[in-house]
């Protein structure tokens, strides 16, 4: 949160630079695989260019990087800029998602705080992270996530955890997938 | 607000390696490593940030080692090495000609990282890649302080490498340590030894400085050596001769060539991989012999426990069977004594200061040992941070 404007300019320019290949892999077997966890109204948290609120129904973004925002606005897509709270009621959404975020972010708490407090209780949470095989591929990574430590002691007062899923799911595969990660699956208490 | 963990540990090399392997699942754990690896900064030490993250130092120097070295001084047991590498390190050990005929390619970094992933995934352990700048410790908790975060522990260990960690206490204005920690390079002959004070005067001249250990109890009789950086520091001609006094043989010609062009850290390395055998059994046969046979641990309390005459029976229980005597004992006390209880500018009651504070921080380091004494330092160093653990956390 600390990234001034022309990180967030670079930042973007780069999510706008990605590849077909990668929008393919996203649209055939990624986001189908998170459409299985998730349900009724959707935040995804850190939406970058809106990749997933396109494709989602009922799906709202939110991101702190405005240049990300203008360019989901421009395409009608549903999005909000987040700084320090999202401009959503309490309890508004039946799923949120973290795709690839908190292992951006040293201390994801006030984040994590501010999407709870717009989940409804009993709601989902879907919180994915790189498994450690591709974590150092982006410079940006500042924190790995242990599966059994997203499994047994994340926010453990706030959250059950409920399961876990892997893209892809096979362990030979994914040591070829630059990007695989694990998703884990929570319940609002 | 501070990022909260039972247990943090600064660095990731063999230390945070060997540590990890040994603490309870029922511990919130970290680790910090700022990527650099070795704790050296290209503007005083050159370009030996290769290292990286992961596996530290082990996996900096190159993993060469002659088995035509092993076999001199350990003919009929050369498989005892493998076994105990295997300990730390259960995957494979690959052998190639390509370097020499007669070495032994070892992947360490390879290894090390991939033996890391595991223990991370096993134990659930989180890596924030970040570096530290500053410690805090006051009774209840230790804090280190990045240039952004504030990692808040109930215990800190601090394993980040002979430069890294000697820098972090230097900055962290703990006091007591700033007194010697700038020596702590050079404390790599912080060894037991039988040594009188005029042999002291031979070798180091009026630089070197002798003095009783803590308490006079734990190694009755014997002297610690802390030589003064400028003893060690290859950089100055007028050294050399000290340096030719001490290890005289041909090769300290070579040595001053290198020296001549390289940096400290450079040397370190070049006399680790060319001469570290050669290196380590003069220094021990020459100089320094260890006629100590105990056990030196910490307690709950981090204060040193020693176990009189039992030296051999716990080597013997974790199958090292052959590691050098003089490695051992001399890892034992550079590695833990020396930040954690001796106090080497303090004679008799040293130690009591030092327990104030760590408490909350443990230090220890191995990648000294390593360039200067050859792997099974570090690997017996491992074992020895292992059994620590065990017993903190018992």
């Amino acid at each position: 949160m600390n990234k001034n404007k022309s990180e967030f300019q670079q930042y973007h320019d780069w999510l706008v630079t990605r590849s077909w290949s990668g929008l393919l892999y996203r649209r055939l077997y990624l986001y189908p695989k998170v459409w299985s966890g998730i349900k009724g109204r959707v935040l995804d948290v850190g939406c970058g260019i809106g990749d997933f609120v396109r494709l989602t129904k009922n799906a709202v973004g939110v991101d702190i990087n405005p240049f990300n925002i203008e360019f989901c606005k421009k395409r009608g897509i549903d999005a909000h800029l987040f700084t320090n709270t999202m401009p959503f009621n309490d309890e508004s959404f039946d799923t949120v998602l973290f795709d690839n975020v908190i292992e951006h972010i040293y201390d994801p708490s006030k984040v994590l705080k501010e999407a709870l407090r717009v989940l409804k209780k009993n709601g989902t949470l879907i919180i994915g992270v790189p498994g450690l095989e591709h974590f150092f591929y982006d410079q940006d990574h500042k924190v790995f996530y242990a599966e059994n430590f997203l499994k047994n002691r994340f926010m453990r007062e706030e959250l059950n955890y409920k399961s876990i899923f892997y893209t892809p799911k096979n362990k030979y595969l994914r040591k070829f997938f630059v990007h695989s990660c694990r998703w884990v699956v929570y319940e609002k208490k | 607000m501070a990022i909260e963990y039972d247990l943090l540990i600064v660095g990731s090399g063999p230390i945070a390696l060997s540590v990890l392997s040994k603490i309870p699942h029922n511990l919130s754990v970290a680790v910090v490593s700022h990527g650099l690896g070795l704790g050296f900064d290209k503007d005083s030490y050159g370009d030996l940030s290769f290292a990286k993250m992961f596996g530290g130092g082990l996996s900096g120097w190159h993993g060469v080692i002659s088995p035509n070295l092993y076999l001199e001084h350990f003919p009929k047991k050369i498989e005892n090495f493998y076994e105990f590498f295997h300990r730390f390190y259960p995957e494979t050990v690959t052998f190639t000609n390509s370097l020499t005929d007669n070495s032994i390619y070892v992947p360490r970094k390879k290894i090390a990282c991939n033996h890391l992933k595991k223990i991370f995934e096993e134990k659930g352990v989180n890596l924030y890649v970040d570096e530290i700048n500053r410690l805090e410790v006051n009774d209840s908790f230790a804090t280190a302080i990045s240039n952004t975060e504030k990692f808040r522990a109930k215990k800190i260990i601090l394993a980040a490498g002979a430069i890294g960690t000697a820098k972090l206490l230097q900055q962290s204005d703990l006091g007591v340590v700033n007194n010697y920690i700038g020596n702590h390079l050079n404390g790599y002959a912080d060894l037991n030894i039988s040594i009188t004070q005029d042999q002291v005067k031979t070798i180091f001249g009026d630089k070197g400085h002798i003095k009783k250990t803590v308490n006079g109890s734990i190694l009755n009789n014997k002297y610690m050596v802390y030589p003064r950086p400028s003893a060690f520091d290859f950089r100055h001609k007028k050294n050399l001769s000290k340096f030719k006094t001490i290890y005289s043989r041909k090769e300290s010609d070579v040595i001053k060539n290198i020296v001549k062009s390289l940096s400290p850290g450079l040397i370190l390395e070049a006399i680790y991989n060319r001469y570290g055998y050669w290196f380590l059994t003069n220094l021990a046969n020459n100089y320094f012999q260890i006629e100590s046979n105990s056990i030196y641990s910490l307690d709950k309390n981090f204060n040193v426990v020693v176990d009189e005459g039992n030296l051999n029976a716990y080597l013997k229980n974790l199958k090292i069977n052959n590691i050098f005597k003089h490695a051992d004992l001399s890892t034992i006390v550079s590695g833990i004594h020396f930040y954690n209880t001796v106090k080497p500018d303090d004679s008799i009651g040293g130690a009591t200061d030092y327990n104030s504070w760590n408490k909350r921080l443990v230090v220890s380091d191995s990648s000294t040992m390593t360039s200067i004494g050859g792997s099974h330092h570090t690997f017996s160093l491992m074992a020895i941070n292992a059994l620590a653990i065990e017993t903190i956390y018992e």
